[in-house]
Parts: C-alpha cells; structure tokens; sequence
C-alpha cells in the first residue's frame, strides 16, 4: 500500500500546483485505491479528494498524521529517495572532498610533523603552539577570517576556498596523531641502520616510515571523519551550494521538513563514520594489550 | 627547505588569527586596510547589543549546566573503567568525539521529538553533554592512571566508608583531569553550532547561533570583536587546564 502514498504527500506538501497534481493523480487506478484505504483512516479523505483544495481537511494535522503514520515505519522509500541521483552525487562528492582534504592535510602534517621533532626543547614547544592555534578559536570566527582574506582575491564561493578553509581547519587534528607517532620513534635504529649502510631513503624507507604508519592511520581516520562532518566551512566559503551531506541533511530538517530523508542520509553517513571508527578502535585498543 | 616549508605554514596558521584581531579594533570602512582607524566600537556594541549579550549568556549557562552534568556523569564512570578496563564501553563513550555531531544532533532531534519534550534548553543542554562528555571521562581516566587500588582497599579496612573514600581518596586523585576535562567540555558546548542549530528555540540562541546571523549576509565586524574575546576565555580556560596538569 505504502508505496503509492508518498506520491500523495508528494503533491500536497509541495503545495502550488497540487490540486492540479492530485486531480492527475486521482485518474489514476491505483491512487482511487490509496483514497479508498485512506478513507479507512481518516473519513474525510475522499470528500477531500473530491471537493479539492478548499476542503479544510487538507489543513488538519490529523490527516497528515496519518500519512505520516502510514508511511514512515516500514519503508525504504527514504533510502530509494536518497539513493537518487542528486543525494548520491552529494554524498559522492563529500567523500570525495573529504579524501581530498584529508589528503593535503596529511601531505602537509607528515613534513612539519618531521620539523616539530627536530625543533629544540623550546623552539618546539612555540611551534606547536602555533600548530594549535587554530583550536583556540571558536570555529565560525576562523571561518570568517578566511572570508575576509579570500575576499580579495575573487575567491569565494569556489571549491578552492572550502580546500583553503577545511585544511585550516584540520591540520591540527592530523599534525597531532603523527607527531605523537615521530617522538616515540626509537632512534638508536635508525643510527643501525645508517651504520649497517643503508642510505638515506633506504633508512626512511624500511626503518623510520613503519614506525610512523599508526600515526598516519590514526591522522587519516581522524581527519577524514571529521571533515566529512563540516557544515559551517563549506556552506559559508563555498556559498552554499548544498556540496556536503551536512548541508543537504539541515536543510531537509529545517526548510523542506522531509525528516525520513534527512535520516536515510544521515544513516548512510553513519555507516562510514562506524566503519572508520572500527577501524580507529582496532589500530588503537586490539593488538596493544600488552603496552 | 623543509624549514622555508614549515615557516610558510606557520604563516597560513597565523594570519587568520591577526586579521582577527587587526579588524576588530578597526572602526573605519568595512575592511579595508587602507582607512584603517584604530577604535573600540565593535567591543563596546557587543554590549548595547540585546542579541550579542543574551546570546554570550545563553551559552555561558548551556555551557556550565553541561559541564556539571558531565562532572556529575563522568565520576563513576572513570572510576568504573578504570576498576575494568573495558575497550568497548570506553569507544562507545568517546564515539561522540569521532562521529560528526550532524548524526548525534539529528538523532536527539527525532528523539525529542517523538517523545514530545520541547523544553529546548534541557535538550540542547542533554545533546551537548553527550557531545562533551568523552573529554571529561578521558581526562580523568588519564589522572586516575597511576591510582592504586590498594590504597582503597587500606582505607576500607581502616573503616573508611565509600563516601569517605570518595571525598578523601579519589576526587583529589581525579581533580586535575576533572578540570583540563571540565574545560575542554566548556570549549566543546561553548563552540558547538550544528546541534544547537538543529534543537534551535528562542531560548537557546547561542552565541555561534548569533554569528552564523551576523555572518550569513553582510559581515558585521562586531563578529571579529566577539571572536577575540572567546579566543580570550580559550586561552584562560586552556591556561587552567595546563597549570593543573603540571602541579600533579
């Protein structure tokens, strides 16, 4: 039964041209049926139907509660409607956005990370002050600032602002795992190392690289997750083209009020932060038992 | 090279910070270097400014109620983990940190919701102390790191009952996490915006709920004003943190 009421909900909630929609719709076979076993539910439906828009019963909550009631527990239809077009390509793009940020993060934090450890005492303790900047602000205010100084160079509203903003933005938690990682790197190695005549690249390569890979793991996790979640940064630099499933999920809840979509799209969303998770919970809690 | 790198991002993370500060005492033409006039005017508006003022109330009070709770929650619970070591309840409780707060909020929004509970300073105060809870516990977990069970047990021996142990034993051993958490929490609730967006009510306009109004349109330099007086309480806040950290 369900699957024909969303059409009906469809054609009233939108308003507009509905009555037209609905009296289209009302020629057809299987929408006499859904009005019929609406009808059951709620007495007003056909009348409704038949007198079209004026009747008041299009503006009792009852009704609508009832087509909520009948739709929502036991359908995918949220899910067919975010597996269209237009949502897949929004969380399509997320991803892709966020693996690109992740990316650049991780090529900057790996070198300055390095830096970080080879500061002396002091020096390193300003550095990663600075490093940690960015957290002692509150998240709209680094926003704004970078509003301002992309302003002039005609920047705003592209996709090169939401890199510059995110990756600001980001840094911190991805420098922060591989810095931890490159101070507990056991230098008397990689000393053997270079006496057992490696080279340097050879040294990097099989000795101080391993020793970093759960930094990076743990960076790349971090960042990805979180990045992903972004919803002040993209919409205020990148003018609010809706580029993030975050974008996409407050607007379903705040304007267009479709609730069951904004769920399936957060439920997508959440499978991958899950799996992330898993694997952020594996690289740090199993196999470490013994530390 | 790796040092001409490195400098260039020191650069990339500190001038946003001084645009900041330079434009907010900037009381000239909107942003524009060249008439740059050195006055207060967008600090003293935050003041004559209703919105700006009971939005820099409503937080401090979500954020303190939300800190309490999570002092309140997080006790037993590191006390609990610390006694079992457990891997899984530890992830679920600090998940919050990890998954993007859109899923958490989203989620106490249906809640609410369905249950019919629209007090929105109640359920913005309950989503967030979720969201800041994790700090709290993790913070004092690494306090009571060193904790040993046996003073405990020599204190129920000498008679000791477990609010006695409580009060004498462990919240002193606690008390340096409690705060570096407690302060963290504060930053987390005091900053969160997509939660407090979602539960929004007329009495729980945030203050990163009034930015995003003065942001949307036209830029108005009293944000820049505000955001270094938050950058302010942070650093204090941070501050206190650190200095407990360092006497234990």
């Amino acid at each position: 039964m369900e699957q024909y009421l969303p059409n009906i909900t469809h054609y009233a909630k939108n308003g507009g041209d509905r009555l037209e929609a609905i009296q289209k719709d009302l020629a057809r076979e299987d929408s006499r049926r859904a009005i019929t076993y609406l009808n059951h539910h709620y007495h007003k439906t056909r009348s409704m139907f038949r007198k079209g828009i004026d009747h008041p019963g299009w503006q009792d909550p009852k009704f609508w509660a009832v087509i909520e009631k009948e739709i929502k527990p036991y359908t995918f239809a949220n899910f067919q409607r975010a597996a269209n077009d237009l949502y897949l390509k929004v969380i399509g793009r997320t991803y892709l956005l966020s693996a690109i940020i992740t990316i650049i993060c991780l090529a900057i934090a790996y070198p300055l990370a390095y830096y970080l450890t080879k500061l002396k005492s002091t020096a390193s303790k300003i550095a990663l002050f600075i490093v940690l900047i960015p957290l002692f602000s509150s998240f709209l205010s680094r926003t704004v600032s970078w509003i301002l100084l992309l302003q002039p160079f005609d920047l705003m509203n592209t996709i090169t602002a939401i890199y510059i903003g995110s990756v600001y933005i980001a840094l911190p938690l991805s420098v922060l795992p591989i810095y931890l990682a490159m101070k507990n790197v056991d230098t008397d190695l990689i000393k053997v190392s270079t006496i057992a005549g490696a080279n340097k690249l050879q040294t990097f390569r099989f000795v101080y690289f391993p020793q970093t890979v759960k930094g990076i793991a743990n960076s790349i996790t971090l960042t990805f997750m979180s990045v992903t979640g972004y919803y002040i940064t993209p919409s205020l630099l990148g003018g609010s083209k809706g580029l993030f499933v975050t974008e996409q999920i407050i607007r379903q809840v705040q304007y267009t009020l479709n609730w069951g979509l904004a769920s399936a799209l957060a439920v997508i969303m959440l499978s991958t932060s899950l799996l992330l998770f898993y694997v952020y919970y594996r690289i740090n809690f199993k196999g470490d038992s013994n530390a | 090279m790796l040092k001409i790198f490195s400098y260039a991002i020191f650069l990339y993370l500190l001038l946003p910070m001084l645009v900041i500060v330079v434009f907010s005492v900037d009381g000239g033409n909107y942003f524009k270097v060249s008439d740059f006039e050195f006055s207060f005017k967008w600090y003293s508006q935050l003041y004559s400014d209703p919105m700006w003022f009971n939005g820099i109330v409503t937080s401090f009070k979500i954020g303190i109620t939300t800190v309490v709770c999570c002092i309140l929650l997080s006790i037993p619970t590191a006390l609990w983990l610390n006694k079992y070591k457990n891997g899984v309840i530890l992830s679920i409780i600090i998940s919050p940190i990890i998954i993007p707060s859109i899923i958490i909020g989203l989620g106490w929004v249906f809640f609410f919701n369905d249950i019919g509970f629209t007090n929105s300073f109640v359920n913005v105060v309950i989503a967030h102390t979720v969201l800041c809870v994790p700090y709290v516990v993790l913070m004092t977990l690494s306090s009571l790191n060193n904790y040993d069970q046996n003073v405990e047990k020599s204190a129920k021996l000498c008679g000791a009952n477990s609010l006695q142990i409580l009060k004498d034993i462990q919240l002193p051993i606690m008390l340096p996490g409690l705060l570096t958490g407690s302060s963290l929490a504060f930053i987390t609730s005091f900053d969160e915006f997509i939660v407090a967006l979602l539960l929004l009510d007329h009495s729980t306009q945030t203050l990163p709920i009034v930015m995003w109004s003065y942001v949307t349109d036209i830029i108005s330099p009293s944000v820049l004003s505000v955001s270094v007086i938050i950058t302010l309480v942070y650093a204090v806040l941070i501050g206190i943190g650190r200095l407990n950290q360092k006497h234990v």
